[in-house]
């Protein structure tokens, strides 16, 4: 894999995760295997359509925003809940690697992040259509209410337990993103991701589209600076509701 | 643990293709010998295959089944050295076909390389089928040589029973598989039917829902609406007529009788509840219990079985009318032979035979292979049918079901469970019916 997409074991990073999870190993039997996470991470804020920052205290209960991160072509959902999270939530990555969601940020730790893409089969928020959606009310897939569902499958996430799998065909939840609320500011940065093995099988399955869309060079870039926050009507032409 | 040997059939379905064996056939008290010894003292040599890099695992059959199994096999134990048997030199997907024949999807759209799917997922594929099989010595004998193997699974998918209509003889039967071929086979006679629309003038295009289990049972349903629309976008002066014996569609009845009503009044008969008992061949006539249609050209779709090769092999159930594979319902297993599986269409479970089925099966039969082979049992697992139809072209508009299954315990009574049904026709289920199917080829062809 190009240098971008270079990874290492999440262990090095997270103190507190590993310590958490190792926890989790049985005497005699090899230890846990932790997810992967971004070598150098990019720091992004989070900006309007108009460069100005978004401030955690102005999102609405259930608001929901889509940026680009940690690449430049891969969406991120970022959701203000209207409840609080669950917390240490440890779970598995699609390669049955292990690590403890890092929750939420801002006010009550209700904001929450994670990659647009269904680690099913790969259907994402894409700007002509998104297939996965935050929804406030049950589904067609399930009794489920304030979930993100992918449309494609129909596998469904719990936002406020690290995207726990709550029915559908999903083998793992939806690789996070943490976030930092800087609480003088007010100002939300994206700061890393969490089993990253998830953006490989992305650019090995849509290299062709995405390198038409963002170009040859950019398009496995890494995020830098200030990224762009929307609406998802904004961001993609088409939204499912499904 | 007692083991069936290869019987007299699989024999002769494994003579027809090489000449050579003949000479060196024998019989022994009624039985065959198994295929080793028939093949001119045994001379088949092995297959072109590298040496196995760990137990070795044969998948016979490059559809949706075979195909998930072989990438989730390696998955569930990557020492286990795959080989994934397909004839075909390239896959094209039954899914989305019907929205291809209205010219919704492009060709590249529903072809896929056996060659990447391979490269991305760390098994082997070679192009060969397999024609018989020595249970006792675990020995594979394909067009292109013997494979000794750990496990083997079949995936082989379905096969025609003309005689559904009463078509009994060979020749006749021929006749109809090709001058109406069904199209419920991957690609050839996909290929015919679009040749065909597009050639065609005026008159009836009948098409027929099979009796029992058949594959995708909206399918019929969903290629008629997309005929018709195909008859209004081209102003052909024709119509489609769909006679099917149930007395209403098998799934999803309410939004395809939504959309015959609304969207194709002119251009669609429905006949249900009606029976074919007979096919003319040279009058183009089918003849039913009510009446005799005459039609200018058709799909002629008779009722499925399990593909040949699992009654080939002796494996077929002698109680299953559509011939389908004994196997234990809830391990997937050859009774009595846990390192002979079946899956796909070609099992006896009253599962929906669709590529949802196969593909979210097959992660489970992969599972279950790789626990044993650890000496471990994992636990039965229902597979999903997620399954889009579309019932209007422009706008594409589908409408869905998405079902799981419950056994009573023993695996024999089976029911549906965690049902959804939408049958109201929207534009978002139709862009979701195309990302229905690049996902699941996603799934099997890239890593
Ligand atoms: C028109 C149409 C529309 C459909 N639409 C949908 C849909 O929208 N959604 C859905 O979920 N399903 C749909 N289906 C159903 C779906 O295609 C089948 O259920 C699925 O293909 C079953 O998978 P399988 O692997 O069992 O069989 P197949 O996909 O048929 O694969 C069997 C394979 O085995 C190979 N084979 C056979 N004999 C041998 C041998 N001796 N050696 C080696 N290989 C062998 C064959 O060449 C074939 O490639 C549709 C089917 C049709 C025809
Ligand atoms: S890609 Fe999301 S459910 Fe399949």
């Amino acid at each position: 894999m190009t240098h971008d997409l270079d990874r290492r074991l999440f262990l090095k990073a997270c103190a507190r995760t590993a310590i958490a999870t190792a926890a989790l190993g049985v005497a005699g039997r090899p230890g846990p295997v932790f997810a992967d996470i971004l070598d150098n991470p990019p720091r992004s804020r989070l900006v309007d359509a108009d460069g100005a920052p978004i401030r955690a205290s102005a999102l609405e209960d259930n608001q929901t925003l889509i940026f680009n991160y940690p690449y430049k072509a891969t969406p991120a959902l970022l959701i203000r809940l209207d409840r609080d999270p669950a917390e240490g939530v440890s779970t598995r990555d699609t390669e049955g690697h292990e690590y403890v969601w890092p929750g939420g940020v801002g006010p009550g730790n209700r904001i929450v992040a994670y990659a647009g893409i269904c680690p099913h089969a790969l259907s994402y928020i894409a700007h002509d259509t998104a297939f996965l959606h935050y929804a406030t009310g049950p589904t067609s897939f399930s009794d489920h209410d304030h979930v993100i569902v992918c449309c494609a499958h129909g596998s469904v996430y719990d936002p406020a337990e690290g995207a726990r799998v709550v029915a559908g065909p999903a083998p793992a939840p939806l690789a996070a993103i943490t976030l930092e609320h800087d609480p003088q500011t007010d100002e939300i940065y994206a700061t890393g991701a969490i089993g990253t093995e998830l953006f490989v099988r992305f650019y090995k399955a849509y290299k062709r589209e995405l390198r038409k869309e963002y170009g040859r060079k950019a398009y496995k870039k890494l995020a830098e600076g200030d990224v762009v926050a929307l609406a998802p009507e904004a961001y993609s032409e088409d939204v499912l509701d499904c | 643990m007692t083991e069936r040997k290869t019987n007299g059939i699989g024999r002769r379905g494994f003579l027809k293709l090489g000449a050579a064996g003949v000479a060196g056939a024998a019989t022994i008290g009624g039985k065959a010998k198994p295929a080793a010894a028939a093949v001119a003292g045994g001379t088949m040599m092995a297959a072109p295959l590298p040496a196995a890099k760990g137990p070795r695992v044969v998948v016979v059959g490059g559809g949706w089944s075979g195909l998930t199994m072989a990438k989730y096999l390696k998955k569930a134990k990557p020492d286990f050295d795959v080989v994934l048997l397909e004839p075909s030199s390239v896959f094209f997907s039954c899914p989305l076909s019907n929205l291809w024949l209205h010219g919704v999807v492009e060709t590249d759209m529903l072809i896929h390389s056996y060659v990447d799917a391979a490269r991305n997922n760390g098994y082997i594929w070679l192009q060969a089928a397999l024609v018989d099989l020595d249970r006792e010595k675990r020995r594979a004998y394909t067009s292109l040589g013997t494979i000794d193997y750990d496990y083997i699974v079949l995936s082989p998918g379905i096969d025609y029973m003309y005689e559904s209509f009463g078509v009994e003889d060979p020749a006749e039967q021929y006749m109809v598989a090709q001058n109406w071929p069904a199209a419920f086979k991957p690609a050839s006679e996909h290929l015919t039917l679009k040749g065909k629309l597009e050639d065609f003038e005026e008159g009836v295009f009948l098409l027929t829902v099979p009796p029992g289990n058949y594959r995708c049972l909206p399918g019929p349903y969903e290629r008629a609406c997309m005929i018709a629309s195909y008859f209004q976008k081209e102003d052909i002066p024709g119509k489609v007529v769909l006679i099917d014996p149930n007395e209403k569609p098998t799934i999803k009845a309410e939004g395809f009788l939504a959309a015959f009503e609304e969207l194709y009044k002119d251009v669609l008969e429905y006949m249900p509840s009606t029976k074919i008992e007979g096919i003319d061949v040279g009058k183009k006539k089918v003849v039913t219990d009510f009446e005799e249609i005459e039609f200018a050209d058709a799909a002629i779709y008779p009722r499925v079985r399990a593909a040949r090769l699992i009654e080939n092999l002796g494996l077929a159930d002698p109680k299953s009318p559509q011939k389908e594979a004994a196997i234990d319902p809830l391990r997937y297993h050859v009774i009595g032979d846990e390192h002979t599986y079946v899956a796909g269409d070609a099992r006896p479970m009253p599962f929906s035979k669709s590529g949802n089925t196969a593909n979210s099966e097959a992660k489970i039969v992969a599972r279950m292979i790789a626990a044993h082979a650890e000496g471990k049992e994992v636990p039965w697992q229902s597979p999903e049918t997620i399954c889009y139809s579309a019932v209007s072209a422009d706008p594409l508009e589908s409408i869905m079901v998405d079902a799981k299954y419950k056994h009573d315990g023993t695996g024999q009574g089976w029911g549906f469970t965690d049902v959804v049904m939408i049958n109201d026709r929207s534009k978002d289920l139709g862009k979701a019916n195309i990302e229905w199917g690049k996902g699941l080829w996603r799934d099997m062809f890239e890593a």
